[in-house]
């Protein structure tokens, strides 16, 4: 049990009559990637909020790195970034990373130097003395990116790090977890961009309505909750849901979109045909057919019935 | 506690006050433009050297042939100077009727009516002598203005009119053939009659409203009370829905911040900033533009002991602040709400008027605020120069409010930390 940083157990959490977890039980081990994924509202921030220390779970217990997440000791090895970038807006980007790392008892000089190789990385060097108030969200974003990271801690909780970015600053961000994870550093994120989980983590949890409705390695979940392959149909915008309702006729499997219809299937080169000819007798135009290799959100699919993203 | 983290809290927020356009206002401009309109305008320069001029409608119906009459009467008044100028500005009308639309107009302050026979009645000793005075009301306050200056004037004329009869009256008395004993009860009498209370009336202000100097060091030390009614009411109300609201709250307290780290270098960081806005407006107040006096010694024990009052006077708006933002939803809200309540109250507590400006039921605002106390207690220091030893009450009060306050804001902070991390 040693190498456990965090350990979750039957954590529930109600305010106001809502139910925003329900008995969620999970363990993070050291140097892993774990990333919780799952739709908006589904409790990833709350889950969050308790395992950085700053909400106290209705019941249950958590514990990160041995001890309370509350305990000011845990928390110098802890660094928690929200979802919205934490900045105070009349100060620059290094000011905001030199407050910050004094909380940490870090020294200007030692924090600065950090600080600056990482902008460096994100390519956000030359806005260190920008005001945190002439940031885009993008910039905000990467820069508290580098106030999570510059404390050098032993555990990083990602809420949403990336949302509302453009894919290169995505990119970036991504390359960088990369490195710090390559380091031995924990990283505990949530998202709800399923290329970004398949690509940063060892294991999953995918979360939703409070509950950790799956857990596991990415192929794994997969292997036990995704078909072998998917057939995704693009008809013309208008015809979705016909072309889904078409479909329902013959197959369970079918999950639609706003502009495409997916059909999960054993047996892709049997289905492909049967599929379109179906479509064409009952006079949906198809765009684009094409057989693709199961996703997490397949996975989603299977367990929810639902996308992600809806 | 960890000092570093604390001071960071101060360093950070030092650096809103030059970069922020909204705070600067409030903390200092505010306050300043306060303390210009009274340097320059409520109490001008040369404020106690100014002259006053009645504007007076004189109707002369007195057709009196003696030495004394109301034509006379009209020339002493054209002569009466106050400060080196004509007390009063005359115009003579033909009929009252005439006078009294001229009043009614505004183009008077007062009209007097001299009937006749006014000379006459004034030279015999048994007559009594009548005038008719009507004051007009330009302004709200000329009316008072007038009516002192007039019946100031005419109580002055009449007591030398009583003085002009006793002399006659002992002129016949001399000439009585009764003995020198009789005549001296007469004259003791009659000037007893004449004269019940010969009263002496000398204008004596407290040291410190002597000078326009004196005047405006009061009205600084209000202006340094009134900043930090509404600016402390703000940062007390502010201190935590702002990192609320900012998005910054959860990650304070995801970092090795302790709670108490947290209310302390929120607290002292904007004690700083309205301590460092306090300096400069007594240091503007003080310069020669403004040109306010105030007495400070840093070797008096007492003007320390104001310091300290100032400094509870700040750490109290800023817990009573902190109740605000328990009421307040947004940080717009109870940022508004301070503002507006800072404001009320230092205008009506005594902090920027005198409270003997203030009805009577208000004034009970200024006794139970204990703000108002420190600001009160400071001046009473800083310009009237209290003694140290009639402080002792002030200092139990102020100190005890202090801690009372503190430990109410502490409760509250606490409340709405509590609140805030279930959301």
């Amino acid at each position: 049990m040693e190498n456990e940083i965090i350990i979750v157990k039957e954590v529930t959490k109600s305010y106001n009559g809502f139910t925003a977890l329900n008995s969620v039980s999970f363990t993070v081990k050291s140097g892993e990637v774990y990333v919780v994924l799952g739709p908006n509202g589904a409790g990833k921030s709350t889950l969050f909020n308790i395992i950085a220390g700053v909400m106290k779970p209705s019941s249950g217990s958590v514990k990160v790195l041995g001890d309370a997440p509350s305990n000011p000791s845990t928390r110098l090895k802890i660094s928690y970034l929200p979802p919205t970038p934490p900045l105070y807006p009349w100060l620059t980007v290094m000011e905001n990373i030199d407050f910050y790392s004094s909380l940490y008892g870090l020294s200007r000089n030692d924090a600065r130097k950090e600080a600056m190789e990482l902008l460096e990385i994100l390519g956000i060097k030359d806005l260190s003395n920008k005001l945190a108030s002439k940031l885009s969200t993008g910039q905000g974003k990467l820069a508290s990116i580098v106030l999570a990271l510059v404390v050098r801690p032993e555990l990083l909780i990602l809420d949403e790090p990336t949302t509302g970015l453009d894919p290169g600053m995505r990119r970036n961000i991504i390359n960088l977890l990369r490195k710090q994870a390559s380091n031995k550093t924990t990283i505990l994120m949530a998202t709800h961009l399923i290329d970004e989980a398949e690509e940063l983590a060892n294991r999953v949890a995918i979360m939703d309505k409070g509950r950790i409705i799956a857990e596991g390695g990415v192929e794994e979940l997969k292997k036990l909750y995704a078909p072998p392959a998917v057939l995704v149909i693009k008809p013309s915008e208008e015809n979705v849901k016909k072309a889904s309702d078409v479909l329902k006729r013959h197959w369970s499997n079918i999950y639609s979109s706003n502009d495409e219809v997916r059909l999960h299937t054993e047996n892709p080169d049997e289905d492909m045909p049967k599929a379109v000819l179906m479509l064409s007798e009952n006079g949906i135009r198809i765009l684009s057919v094409s057989v693709d290799k199961p996703t997490l959100e397949d996975v989603f699919l299977k367990l929810t019935g639902r996308r992600l993203t809806e | 506690m960890r000092l570093k983290a604390i001071a960071s809290f101060i360093i950070r927020d030092l650096k809103l006050i030059v970069r922020d356009k909204s705070l600067v206002f409030w903390l200092i401009a505010w306050p300043l433009i306060w303390i210009f309109m009274t340097a320059y305008i409520f109490v001008p320069p040369a404020t106690g050297e100014g002259t006053v001029t009645i504007k007076l409608g004189v109707v002369n119906m007195d057709n009196s042939q003696v030495s004394f009459n109301g034509s006379l009467l009209i020339t002493i008044m054209k002569e009466v100077k106050y400060n080196g100028s004509n007390l009063f500005n005359i115009k003579l009308y033909s009929s009252e009727e005439e006078a009294l639309q001229a009043l009614r107009k505004g183009e008077l302050d007062a009209v007097i009516i001299v009937p006749d026979g006014f000379g006459y009645n004034a030279t015999n000793i048994m007559r009594e002598t009548r005038l008719i005075a009507y004051i007009g009301s330009r302004t709200p306050q000329s009316a008072q203005i007038t009516s002192s200056i007039i019946t100031n004037f005419f109580n002055g004329f009449s007591k030398e009119l009583s003085l002009k009869r006793m002399d006659t009256l002992q002129k016949i008395i001399e000439q009585l053939p009764i003995s020198e004993e009789r005549k001296q009860w007469f004259n003791i009498s009659i000037r007893g009659i004449m004269q019940p209370l010969n009263m002496t009336f000398e204008k004596v202000y407290p040291e410190a409203f002597e000078t326009r100097a004196r005047i405006l060091g009061w009205y600084t030390i209000g202006a340094v009370g009134m900043m930090f009614l509404y600016s402390g009411f703000n940062s007390g109300a502010s201190l935590i829905v702002s990192e609320k609201e900012r998005g910054t709250l959860k990650k304070l307290f995801s970092t090795p911040l302790t709670e108490g780290e947290f209310l302390t270098g929120g607290f002292l960081s904007q004690l700083t900033m309205l301590l460092i806005s306090a300096l400069i407006l007594i240091i503007v107040g003080t310069s020669p533009v403004i040109g306010a006096s105030i007495a400070f010694n840093p070797f008096n024990p007492a003007h320390l002991l104001a310091i300290i009052f100032i400094v509870c006077g700040a750490l109290m708006s800023m817990s009573i602040g902190s109740l605000i933002s328990l009421i307040s939803k947004t940080w717009s809200s109870a940022s508004n709400l301070a503002t507006v309540l800072g404001l009320l109250l230092s205008f009506t507590t005594g902090v920027w008027f005198p409270i003997e400006w203030m009805p009577q039921p208000i004034r009970v605002l200024a006794i139970i605020f204990p703000p108002a106390w420190s600001i009160e207690a400071s001046r009473r220091i800083l310009v009237f120069e209290t003694v140290m030893e009639t402080l002792i009450l002030d200092a139990i009060k102020i100190f005890s409010s202090t801690i009372l306050l503190l430990t109410v804001a502490l409760i509250s902070y606490r409340t709405m930390i509590r609140r805030y991390s279930e959301y």
